[in-house]
């Protein structure tokens, strides 16, 4: 299940948005921009060009920090937000631009569901009311709504607090109910805008493991495209697409990303340190560091120009160790690349 | 557990949303209390501090009361576009948006849902027509409740579409008390069009809710309509916000 990746359209008519959408492609966005009202040099664009190919049944995670445009990226998926250029299809359906957008929209929802940064249930009806609605409002006729509803809710565990009304529901609860109200008509394209805000780790972990069963329980198994700042939600996923600053800065499988940044990291602690001073001697040795929480970060790092690094810290008495990559390391190595080509060219 | 995708017959998704607003209206008893007790006391105080006023007896308490129903379903009609305010906060909205339901059905559901209940609770201070000395003809309380269906539908679907450009409660109450207010000020529902200065005369005359109180009034004390062209008039006004409501909150890109 490899998609093309993000970063490898090379055909010119396609990075201009150009070619005729690919009807097995689950997601196609081709140069998608999207510019919001007052964008200047400082306040760049929402999206700048995004191209994101998603096959069928594949689980893609856009990993990126706060205004990197995933959100708004996702929410262009959903029909929520018109991009300002480009191209998006959903299944071989293309929404925008189409002149007919709102009926091709309306067609690609019916096989999507979603799953906002917050419930979007209604907190003064019950569970049960609620996904009743959604489910007449995604097709369902009566009977086949309620018993869906019935057997979502056993799954996923809140067929005890069906008819309790939704604010008086846990976080973790109210999500759940959020899940079943996303997958109630069983979508082939699940779209997740970082579902796991404001859970605890083992209610974010729950609910990863409800998804799971899900996806287990659809066939052919559901694409999921999940928006994420947690690099370790993005682990859950079988690719990883990187925004920066609205556009796409690398894209490939946790693997594959980690082997871009090298096998091994060099974390220098900064503990008692100048932050300048390190960079300065970790430059000289011809390596770039990026500062992650309260350690210097230098990648990639290949033996012998380690080694001298490594002797002239032990010289100076710096804390430092040879550990393989988190994805926090290349997520920061990455970032910090692209940023540094950005200012060469 | 994929199945073949469907998109809802519209009629079932609008009597579904539609139902939904009733269904929050019956969890929240405040609003209710507010909609039709508010009119109803100013209602009350205006009546009995103009009871002896000459230059107003003609209107007196039966006179007064389409104020108080046109003020009682605009006060309904606010709550339905507060409510449209707190969906889009609460992400309701969004979701919404998110399925395949055409977007004038989600629009035409909230002016169906809102609208309807800002109609009956209006509608609701009917009886008191007989209360205070107003004999209508038979024909005459039809005439009320359709004056009474335009109101809703015209207050509505103008209270949805200025909620729409308003992102807070507090700032929609600011639209209220520029817009809304005014117009039912001006409506004829505290003083006759008749008793109005020369130039607030022509105001009333622009103002949608005036044709609506009027003809309300007129339905109701079987008094001959005081703006001839009120009824079509006020037809009109209605299908046009109908139209600009369902337009506007059914748009489906939010940004």
């Amino acid at each position: 299940m490899h998609a093309p990746s993000a970063t490898n359209a090379t055909d010119p008519a396609d990075l201009r948005g150009q070619r005729a959408p690919s009807p097995t492609l689950a997601v196609d966005c081709r140069a998608v921009v999207k510019k919001y009202a007052g964008s200047t040099p400082t306040r760049p664009d929402a999206l700048r060009g995004v191209d994101l190919a998603v096959a069928p049944g594949e689980r893609v995670a856009l990993l990126g920090p706060n205004g990197s445009g995933k959100s708004t990226l996702l929410h262009t998926l959903t029909g929520t937000i018109s991009p300002t250029g480009g191209r998006v299809s959903l299944m071989g359906v293309e929404i925008w631009p189409n002149a007919h957008a709102g009926g091709a929209i309306r067609a690609a929802l019916a096989r999507v569901g979603v799953v906002f940064q917050s419930p979007s249930l209604d907190p003064l009806l019950t569970i049960g009311e609620n996904l009743r609605l959604h489910a007449t409002l995604t097709g369902l006729c009566a009977r086949s709504g309620r018993s869906r509803v019935e057997s979502l809710c056993e799954m996923l565990g809140i067929a005890d607090r069906m008819n309790d009304r939704v604010k008086t529901l846990s976080g973790g609860l109210a999500r759940r109910a959020d899940l079943a109200r996303a997958v109630l008509h069983g979508p082939e394209l699940l779209l997740l805008d970082e579902p796991t805000t404001g859970l605890d780790p083992l209610a974010r972990r729950a609910f990863f493991e409800l998804l799971d069963r899900i996806r287990g329980a659809s066939s052919p198994p559901m694409t999921i495209v999940l928006t994420t700042h947690l690099l370790d939600e993005a682990e859950w996923a079988d690719r990883i697409v990187l925004l920066a600053e609205g556009t796409v800065a690398a894209s490939g499988t946790p693997t594959s990303l980690r082997a871009g940044v090298g096998t091994r990291v060099m974390r220098v602690s900064i503990e008692g340190r100048r932050v300048e001073d390190l960079h300065s001697i970790i430059r000289a040795h011809g390596f770039t560091a990026s500062q992650v929480q309260e350690s210097l970060v230098v990648s990639p790092v290949d033996d012998t120009r380690a080694a001298a690094l490594a002797a002239e810290l032990a010289r100076m008495g710096c804390a430092f160790s040879l550990t393989p990559p988190t994805l926090d390391d290349i997520y920061h190595a990455l970032v910090q690349r692209r940023a540094g080509e950005g200012a060469r060219a | 557990m994929n199945q073949a995708p469907a998109i809802a017959h519209p009629a079932r998704s609008l009597a579904a949303l539609a139902v939904r607003e009733w269904l929050r209206l019956s969890r929240q008893p405040s609003r209710i209390v507010a909609a039709i007790g508010t009119p109803l006391l100013i209602w009350v105080v205006l009546a009995g501090g103009f009871a002896q006023s000459a230059d107003v007896s003609s209107h007196g308490a039966a006179g007064m009361l389409p104020g108080a129903m046109s003020l009682t379903v605009i006060f309904s009609a606010i709550f339905g576009a507060i409510s449209l305010i707190d969906d889009r906060n609460q992400g309701y909205l969004r979701a919404v948006l998110a399925t395949p339901t055409p977007g004038w059905v989600i629009g035409g559901s909230k002016l169906l849902g809102a609208g309807g209940l800002a109609m009956i609770q209006g509608a609701a201070l009917l009886p008191l027509a007989a209360v205070v000395g107003a004999r209508p003809e038979p024909l005459g309380w039809l005439h009320a409740l359709g004056a009474l269906a335009v109101m809703a539908v015209f207050a509505t679907g103008l209270s949805l579409v200025l909620a729409w450009r308003v992102n807070s409660v507090a700032g929609f109450h600011g639209v209220m008390n520029l817009i809304l207010m005014p117009m039912w000020l001006l409506s004829g529902a505290i003083f006759p069009l008749s008793t109005a200065a020369g130039w607030m005369r022509l105001v009333m005359l622009a103002n949608p809710m005036a044709w609506m109180t009027d003809t309300l009034h007129a339905a109701l004390t079987g008094q001959a309509a005081a703006i001839s062209w009120g009824w079509p008039a006020a037809c009109s006004a209605a299908a046009l916000t109908l139209i600009s409501g369902c337009a506007v909150v059914g748009r489906r890109a939010v940004a």
